[in-house]
């Protein structure tokens, strides 16, 4: 199963959201979709879900055009958004009833389907309340639910942590990595680039309608990050260790920071770090603390962005 | 499970989930219940009043006929208002570009959302009429109606509940801005308020006679217009109906293949009936009313047609026929600009030639003395109107290639507000110079006369006597002009209209890639 995006592009009036973007994910990846807000994160979603239209290009799913074949697609994509959902005067068990039925499921397989859905995403115990009056990360869950209601091999979600609390993210995060392990393939836009970090296999990154980084996120990480942040606290006073750390081979740049000294070593090898600290100690410097700072997709993300919005 | 459950369940798995949806809502919605109970209570009180302040039902030979038509009309009055707006805005909402429900990204098909929609305002009409019609029924008992004119009344009021849910629905679909939709909507209900006037007057010539349907002064003079008026409204619906499923598929879908089929059939099965009829009572009436219709129906199909796609992509060309005389049909019947143009055109013709060939044979064999013909008049008139509406539209669609020729953007949807631009230039501008280099002139008002050239380019000059041969000759040659400017654009769209290749797809190519 592979989700392939080519050339896609979508304008509003003189706003080009998508400017010709294209890329592609498997089966069994967690794929994080991340850009500054504006940057056309929730259109592409929205159109590979085939709520929206792109202007010109077209995505492919298993082969089946979202443009072209949109009831076919929609079988094969299961799509969270943003936003809550609507119909909140029906309750949580009718709502996902009903998405089981509009997917064409029949009874008995409905009925067992949307039960252990309820269970999986624990809406069980509020399966009789609207969905209108259940919180923020409750809603989260029905929205989770309804988009894999049909059981799809792709699932789109957009922004799926947004408002929830610290425990109801690790619960999302869980509940992704399952269905990560069941073969699907996600493709999760967020903010909480944190998140992601943990639970993504692969990044695409995304900035004003273009596409600026993709690829895998270790991949991306030694390409973008090579360079790291190494602190270093000694008993010795600060400005002789700034000296003597400055002039070590693979350093760039130094400064003091508080009671740390901080250098900028040039390369993503932690074999330079080792280095370092094995010299540092081999010339007598007192070393009582030394840390480097590991990049993750935040700084991805913010050494290949400018935040530009449209 | 119980082989009741069992039943039970293959049941509701039949049940459009759009029902099943809405009247979830429905029965949750402090609207419809409040609708409800308001009627409850106002009927009662309807009731109460009419019988203490009235006459005594012992007295009066009309109490019945008076509540009755109290009753209906208040029905009448909310459901008119309350149902289409409920329908509409709900689907409004649900339609909304930058909230579109996703109930239209799952398997439901667009016939199964417009049909779940109509079902629902049929069942929430039926809630209400069980709440009217004990009520109504009971206007019996008083005297002065009986009751199939109560059960004809609630019919036709049902009837007409659902016709202007089906007519909001449509509007409802048309995919455009909030403003506009908001405008559309308060412009259908106007429409919808206007033309109930007809259905009161209906009303009215029902309760007229004291028993409709054994007797009444009224009751021979109504039948006719009143299954004539009922075909009219199931006719509107059902084309209603097509039209929105058509706007509710994706853009790629062959969406005017089920108009164009649905809209000749009712054509040709409406002029074969026309035909007929005129032949047997040996009046032209009935072949003219179809050829006004339907004339006026295809000049406007051809904005439509013009204003439609100009290239199709593989899920229509996948459908298309190899076989020749096969694909020079479904050119006719599949969306597309050429086809769209060419279908309407020809029914235009067709339509005008079979009014022509009816009006030869039936006033000349002189049947029947000239008030129930056809005015000679119309023959030329609708000829014109073809012409006008044929000359408008491709001179649209020239413009519009001229435009895109030269770089600038102009999207072919909307082609239909170019045509209707260039009919109100072509109508007014020619005029207003003319006010303005002969102001003061003494033969101003004779040069504005229909004779005048200047007035050519107005259509509405058509029902103008003086000057129609030269006016008709002239919108003759202009969409004469205009078709044939348009053959190498015919010609282009109808080589493209071929069936599509299989061709082996991409190898997908490993991790993910840009």
């Amino acid at each position: 199963m592979q989700v392939r995006v080519e050339n896609l592009k979508r304008y509003f009036r003189r706003t080009r959201a998508l400017d010709g973007i294209s890329f592609a994910f498997e089966s069994g990846r967690i794929v994080a979709f991340v850009g500054p807000n504006g940057a056309g994160k929730t259109t592409t979603l929205r159109i590979l879900a085939t709520v929206d239209e792109p202007t010109a290009g077209d995505a492919f799913v298993d082969g089946t055009s979202v443009v072209e074949d949109p009831e076919k697609a929609r079988h094969l994509v299961g799509f969270m958004p943003e936003s809550v959902p609507a119909h909140g005067d029906m309750t949580a068990h009718e709502y996902l009833d009903f998405y089981a039925r509009a997917y064409g499921l029949r009874d008995p397989r409905r009925t067992e389907t949307v039960r252990s859905i309820e269970a999986f995403t624990g809406l069980a115990h509020l399966r009789e309340k609207t969905v209108v009056s259940l919180s923020k990360g409750m809603k989260q869950r029905v929205s989770l639910a309804r988009a894999i209601v049909h059981d799809p091999p792709v699932l789109l979600l957009d922004e799926p942590a947004a408002g929830l609390d610290p425990r109801a993210r690790i619960e999302l995060r869980e509940l992704l990595g399952l269905l990560a392990r069941q073969g699907k393939a996600i493709l999760v836009s967020s903010h909480i680039l944190t998140e992601l970090s943990e639970i993504c296999d692969d990044a695409v990154i995304i900035e004003r309608g273009k596409i600026v980084r993709v690829g895998k996120v270790d991949d991306l990480l030694s390409r973008d990050t090579g360079r790291r942040l190494v602190r270093i606290r000694s008993l010795s006073p600060l400005p002789d260790l700034l000296k003597t750390v400055v002039q070590m081979p693979g350093v760039e740049e130094g400064r003091i920071e508080g009671r740390y000294v901080e250098a900028v070593v040039g390369s993503g090898d932690e074999t330079l770090c080792r280095t370092l600290l094995a010299t540092l100690v081999g010339r007598g410097v007192p070393v009582v603390e030394f840390t480097h700072h590991k990049a993750d997709l935040e700084d991805i993300f913010m050494s290949v962005t400018k935040g530009e919005t449209q | 499970m119980t082989a009741a459950g069992a039943v039970l369940g293959r049941l509701s798995d039949r049940v459009n989930p759009i029902v099943v949806k809405e009247l979830r809502q429905a029965v949750r919605s402090r609207i419809v219940t409040g609708v409800f109970l308001f009627f409850l209570v106002v009927q009662l009180a309807i009731v109460a009043l009419a019988l203490l302040l009235g006459d005594s039902a012992g007295e009066s030979l009309s109490a019945g006929r008076g509540l009755a038509a109290a009753l209906y009309s208040f029905m009448m009055f909310v459901c008119i208002i309350f149902l289409p707006v409920y329908s509409g805005l709900r689907l409004a909402w649900e339609r909304s570009d930058t909230r579109r429900d996703l109930m239209f990204a799952t398997a439901i098909s667009a016939g199964a959302v417009v049909r779940g929609k109509m079902l629902t305002a049929a069942m929430i009409v039926a809630l209400i009429y069980s709440a009217c019609a004990p009520f109504m029924v009971f206007t019996y008992l008083l005297r002065g109606i009986d009751l199939p004119t109560i059960f004809t009344m609630l019919g036709l009021g049902a009837l007409y509940i659902l016709a202007s849910v089906q007519f909001i629905l449509f509007l409802a679909c048309i995919p455009t801005s909030r403003v506009a939709k908001i405008l559309l909507g308060l412009a259908g209900l106007a429409v919808i308020l206007w033309t109930s006037g007809s259905a009161a007057i209906t009303t009215s010539m029902m309760l007229a006679g004291p028993m409709f349907f054994f007797g009444a002064p009224a009751a021979g003079s109504i039948w006719t217009p009143l299954v004539w008026g009922i075909i009219a409204l199931v006719l509107a619906m059902g084309y209603l109906h097509v039209a929105s499923v058509s706007i509710l598929q994706p853009p790629s879908a062959n969406r005017m293949l089920m108009v164009r089929i649905y809209v000749t059939a009712v054509w040709l099965v409406g002029g074969a009936v026309a035909v007929g009829w005129s032949y047997v009572t040996r009046s032209t009436i009935a072949v003219g009313i179809w050829a006004w219709g339907s004339t006026f129906f295809f000049a406007a199909s051809l904005l439509v047609g013009v204003s439609e796609r100009q290239t199709w992509g593989p899920r229509v060309r996948r459908r298309i026929p190899r076989f020749l005389p096969a694909r020079g049909l479904a050119l006719l019947f599949f969306s597309g600009a050429a086809g769209g143009v060419l279908w309407a055109m020809l029914a235009l013709a067709l339509t005008w030639l079979t009014l022509w060939v009816m009006m030869r044979l039936i006033v000349l064999s002189h049947a029947l003395p000239a008030p129930s013909q056809v005015p000679e008049e119309v023959i030329p008139g609708l000829a014109g109107v073809a012409c006008y509406a044929v000359a408008y539209t491709l001179t649209a669609g020239l413009l519009r290639r001229g435009i895109v020729r030269l770089g600038a953007r102009f999207p072919h949807y909307y082609t239909w507000v170019l045509a209707l631009a260039l009919a109100a230039l072509g109508s007014s501008v020619p005029l207003l110079l003319l006010l303005v280099l002969a102001y003061g002139s003494d033969n101003l008002w004779s040069l504005m006369e229909g004779d005048s050239p200047l007035t050519f380019l107005n259509p509405v000059y058509l029902g103008e006597e003086s000057g129609r041969a030269a006016r008709i000759a002239f919108v003759g040659l202009w969409a004469a002009g205009v078709t044939a400017a348009s053959i190498p654009w015919f010609i282009r769209q109808i080589r493209a209209f071929r069936p599509l290749r299989p061709q082996p797809g991409p190898m997908p190519d490993g991790a993910p890639h840009g």
